[in-house]
């Protein structure tokens, strides 16, 4: 019959479905007939397992997949004559894949539910036939068979809608007998929807159109894939990092016991190979483990041998008159306290003053005396190194004489020939190796005494003083201090004495402020320098010398002036403060050093005003090395400046500046003259032990040791200081290492 | 097209001007309220008022006039610190070339173990060794004095080796080579090759060792104690704006901090093109 109007022909298009799927469900009822026991069973059993799993939602998640893979599997392989109920489990096979697919849909579903339901509906029925295409082919990609769901599904949604909705009565009474008719009613509305997907084949396969290009996927599956991906990278980020610190940790501890193994086994070797040396020594090297410089003076090295003799003797005299005393003390740092006269009104007499025992003295000398002990074993290994050489050495020339020679006479002469060209050194040759191949000796006698004696030594001995109770109510010379083991590092991270008890909680802000301090002072003073420098460097900027000089100025002046300065012209009282209070900015209590908060940010912007030229400058000087060919070939290749700059200069200069952002990092957290200088440290705080609110490590330590004269807390949190500069240095340098082996222009 | 290009390049250079002359003038802001300051007529600490009433040069006479009663002995402090300086300066500029040609060019057994410790070492924050240094100094009568202040700044000179080992590092080795085969000792290559070659780098050296006294106050602070004789101007300038002493010595602070810092900026400015081509020296050819 011909459709008259409109009306007519919408009528037709809405009943249309409907009428169609009559077939699916005469279809769909005769091969339910035919299997039913089977097909009730396999869908008892999926009802009972998906309905138990979806009491959370997770768990309909986790199982929902497969579950249903299995299910669409079971219905293919019924409709061909082999079904079995055991196939329901058959999805777990393709557990990744049908989950991947389950929970992909729905969240996309999710999605546009939220907007206004209806899109979540329809894209309800995009994905509708997803599963069956997954169980015909389970190796296609998770995207993929959405996708092809929803190519199929194109146009076809409302179809397959009314299919659906012609079972709401059964669908229904299934719900009012909670679900358990499901078991009925289910096999049916799959059997059709999977009728349905055959009729889609079909009608594809009819269509002449071309198989689907699957390069670019719709847009709601690419996004939300998109965004999973992201939160995976970022996860697995973030677990790289935890990962890098554990191996950092473990690395330490290894080191450590590798370095022990390492001094035991080089005693050991050390004991073997001088054992070795006297059992092949003559006379005069096994004398010179007794006298020092014998093998030298017997063998003609005068200077050489009067030298060590000299040091020998030195060191026994110092041992004997000096060290020994201070070293048998070490133990207990002084038994005797010192004290003026006083009067004692038991004995009704005065008790005469009493110089007792310094404890600092004893611990400073003691630490000196194992370090010059430690310095003459090594210069006792190398006399009797020396020894020996010489003994092989004239072994040598006796040797040769004795083979070219036949007499008595001839060998004298040869023995002297080969004595001058291959004895032991005389002085003058000495000294000639020392200005050439031996040069490092020469060079490095007094920086290494230098070190030692003025960095390496005081820092032992600040160590040692972390396991003492030196501080104020223990301050020689008046007072003895001794060794208390690890209770200071027990109190500093437990609190456990009433003094101490702020202490855990002041280590931990204070540690939390200097890494944030740190971070903001590299990287904003990085990222401003070098937007200064990109903008001084430009092509169109005349007077580029003027203006880089004009910042350096303010770097010139030396840092503790400039930052006096700056401390003083914010003062409360000052011109800036009066100035915003003028234009109603602040109000009248408002000081930049009043409250934690302000003085950070305060601290924060002074430092960007240090720091900025320094990265301008170095900055400056790399991009002023970048290969200019660079840029020219992007230009021809069509680039524009922001990708040129993304692509080209700024992985330069990553690449380049790393080392130097790590130290600038480390550098920052240990910076002791912009905050001390700035605020002191201040506003001082009730709830932190003798700290302020910008403090930082460094500047807590120095309060510590000039104010508090507490110097045991302070050398303890010096080791901790040490512990982060370095754990923080290990896991950067590690991670810059990987990056400094990538190609650069790549 | 190209006038397209040009336009928006001269607007973007207009904007890069403005951006630059605003943050130069910011830049240079505190520098000039110290210089105005320094010609202050009023006595008393920091005025809310950004120029000063009344300019004199008094703040800088007062600085140098002998007045047995006052504190501050600005002449002495600024010797002081230039006899430290000087002494530092060759001294450390020395014994740091020399580590650093070490480490460079000499191979000898404890090379890397030695390179590892110093690391290792310079990672201890630095004022854990000032306590020590400063009872072995007292042990020894020289807290109170320069002389103890110039033993702890050329002492600790040789930790710094770094940047004149990276630039020892990129002088060719085949210059090395072709003088030891006509017979050199490295000694002689040392003085009559290397140095030469390494002008930038010693001149850098030395200048910021020699700049380096002027403004430390850390060890100042902790040697000197309270012997104003032996202060430097670092100490010195700082004790005059403590809370005590802040309205009698503003503006002769800030008319000594001046004085200090004019020959300090020269120096730096002379220096940077050898402070750049240091640190980055290095890192880019290494």
């Amino acid at each position: 019959m011909e459709e008259k109007t409109m009306f007519d022909r919408m009528i037709k298009a809405l009943t249309k479905p409907f009428i169609e799927a009559r077939e699916y469900k005469e279809t769909a009822q005769r091969e339910f007939r035919e299997r039913k026991k089977g097909t009730l069973l396999a869908y008892l059993i999926f009802l009972a397992l998906f309905g138990l799993s979806l009491v959370t939602i997770i768990g309909g998640l986790v199982v929902g997949g497969p579950l249903l893979l299995g299910l669409a599997m079971f219905v293919i392989a019924s409709r061909h004559g082999n079904g079995d109920r055991k196939m329901v489990f058959f999805g777990f096979r393709h557990y990744l894949k049908a989950t991947a697919v389950w929970l992909l849909a729905n969240v996309i579903v999710a999605i546009h539910t939220l907007l206004l339901i209806v899109p979540g509906i329809i894209k309800h029925y995009s994905y509708a036939l997803a599963f069956y295409v997954l169980a015909d082919d389970p190796k296609m990609d998770t995207t993929m068979a959405l996708k092809r769901s929803q190519d199929l599904m194109k146009g076809h949604k409302w179809e397959l809608f009314c299919l659906d909705l012609s079972y709401i009565g059964w669908i229904l009474l299934s719900i009012l007998t909670l679900g358990i008719l499901f078991i009925w009613v289910k096999p049916k509305i799959d059997i059709a929807h999977h009728e349905y997907y055959l009729r889609l084949l079909k009608e594809e396969a009819r269509a002449a159109k071309p198989a689907p290009a699957y390069n670019r996927l719709p847009f709601d599956i690419w996004a939300t894939v998109a965004v999973f991906d992201f939160l995976k990278a970022i996860v697995l980020y973030v677990l790289d990092f935890l990962w890098t610190i554990i191996k950092a940790f473990l690395n330490i501890f290894i080191g450590i016991y590798k370095g022990f193994v390492y001094i035991g086994k080089s005693i050991y070797r050390g004991v073997k190979k001088y054992a070795k040396i006297f059992a092949k020594g003559n006379w005069k090297t096994r004398l010179s483990y007794l006298f020092m410089g014998s093998g030298n003076l017997f063998n003609h090295q005068i200077v050489k041998g009067v030298i060590y003799l000299a040091l020998e003797a030195g060191f026994v005299f110092m041992m004997i008159f000096f060290g020994w005393n201070y070293l048998i003390q070490i133990v207990n740092l002084g038994s005797v306290e010192s004290h003026p006269t006083y009067w004692d009104p038991l004995t009704n007499s005065y008790v005469p003053a009493v110089v007792g025992d310094n404890s600092m003295i004893i611990l400073l000398f003691s630490v000196a005396v194992i370090m010059l002990i430690i310095a003459f074993f090594i210069i006792y290994k190398k006399s009797i190194d020396s020894a020996y050489e010489n003994q092989q050495k004239v072994a040598y020339c006796v040797a040769k004489a004795t083979k070219s020679s036949t007499d008595k006479a001839s060998y004298q002469l040869a023995y002297k020939q080969e004595i001058a060209k291959h004895g032991p050194n005389s002085f003058k040759q000495d000294v000639r190796e020392l200005l050439d191949n031996r040069f490092h000796l020469t060079i490095l006698t007094l920086p290494t005494i230098t070190a030692f004696a003025f960095t390496i030594l005081p820092l032992v001995f600040m160590i040692l003083i972390a396991f003492t109770n030196f501080d104020r109510t223990h301050q020689p010379p008046g007072q003895l201090f001794t060794w208390v083991g690890l209770d200071n590092f027990i109190n500093m991270f437990n609190g456990t004495s009433a003094y101490y008890a702020n202490l855990p909680g002041t280590l931990v802000k204070i540690l939390e402020w200097s890494l944030v301090w740190a971070v903001f002072a590299t990287f904003l003073n990085y990222i401003f320098g070098m937007v200064l420098a990109l903008m001084i460097n430009k092509k169109g900027i005349k007077l580029k010398k003027m203006w880089r000089t004009i910042f350096v100025i303010t770097i010139a002046v030396p840092q503790f002036i400039s930052l006096l300065v700056v401390a003083r012209i914010l003062d409360d009282n000052g011109p800036i403060v009066h100035l915003l209070q003028n234009w109603g900015w602040v109000g009248p209590t408002f000081g930049f050093f009043k409250t934690g908060s302000v003085a950070r940010a305060t601290v924060i912007v002074v430092n960007l005003w240090v720091g900025v030229p320094y990265t301008m400058l170095i900055t400056s000087g790399i991009l002023m090395n970048i290969p200019g060919d660079l840029y020219e070939s992007a230009t021809i290749d069509g680039a524009g400046p922001m990708t040129k700059f993304f692509k080209i200069t700024l992985p330069y200069m990553l690449f380049v500046t790393g080392p130097y952002l790590v130290t600038a990092f480390i550098g920052n957290i240990n910076n002791f003259n912009v905050i001390y200088f700035l605020t002191g440290g201040g506003p001082n705080s009730l709830t932190l032990f003798q700290a302020g609110e910008t403090d930082l490590l460094v500047t807590w330590l120095f309060k510590l040791t000039v104010d508090q004269s507490d110097y045991k807390i302070a050398s303890t949190l010096g080791i901790f200081i040490f512990m982060i500069s370095s754990f923080v240095s290990l896991i950067m340098f590690s991670k810059t290492g990987a990056m400094q082996k990538e190609d650069q222009f790549q | 097209m190209i006038k397209s290009r040009k336009w928006s390049e001269i607007v973007s250079n207009i904007v890069i001007y403005t951006i630059l002359t605003i943050m130069s003038l910011i830049w240079l802001v505190p520098i000039f309220w110290l210089v105005l300051q320094s010609f202050r007529i009023e006595t008393g600490s920091v005025s809310i008022y950004f120029f000063p009433r009344g300019y004199t040069f008094d703040n800088y006479t007062r600085l140098f006039i002998y007045n047995p009663a006052d504190q501050v002995k600005f002449p002495l402090w600024f010797l002081n610190t230039f006899i430290v300086a000087a002494i530092t300066c060759v001294v450390s500029t020395i014994i740091v070339l020399l580590t650093s040609y070490a480490f460079s060019r000499l191979d000898f057994k404890a090379r890397k173990p030695m390179m590892k410790i110093i690391l290792i070492l310079g990672m201890f924050p630095g004022f854990m060794t000032m306590i020590a240094i400063y009872h072995i100094l007292k042990l020894v009568n020289l807290t109170g004095s320069i002389w103890g202040l110039v033993l702890v700044y050329s002492g600790g000179a040789a930790m710094g080796y770094y940047i004149s080992k990276g630039f020892f590092d990129t002088i060719p080795k085949s210059i090395d080579e072709a003088a030891m085969i006509d017979g050199a000792s490295k000694a002689q290559i040392f003085w009559h090759i290397t140095l030469p070659l390494s002008k930038p780098i010693v001149i850098y050296t030395t200048l910021t060792s020699f700049i380096g006294p002027w403004g430390d106050f850390i060890f100042a602070r902790l040697m000197l104690g309270d012997k104003l004789d032996s202060y430097t101007v670092a100490r010195g300038l700082y004790w005059m704006i403590t809370r005590e002493n802040i309205s009698t010595y503003f503006t002769r602070f800030c008319a000594g901090a001046v004085i200090v810092a004019i020959p300090i900026t020269l120096l730096f400015i002379f220096m940077q093109k050898y402070y750049v081509s240091g640190v980055t020296g290095g890192s880019v050819k290494g």
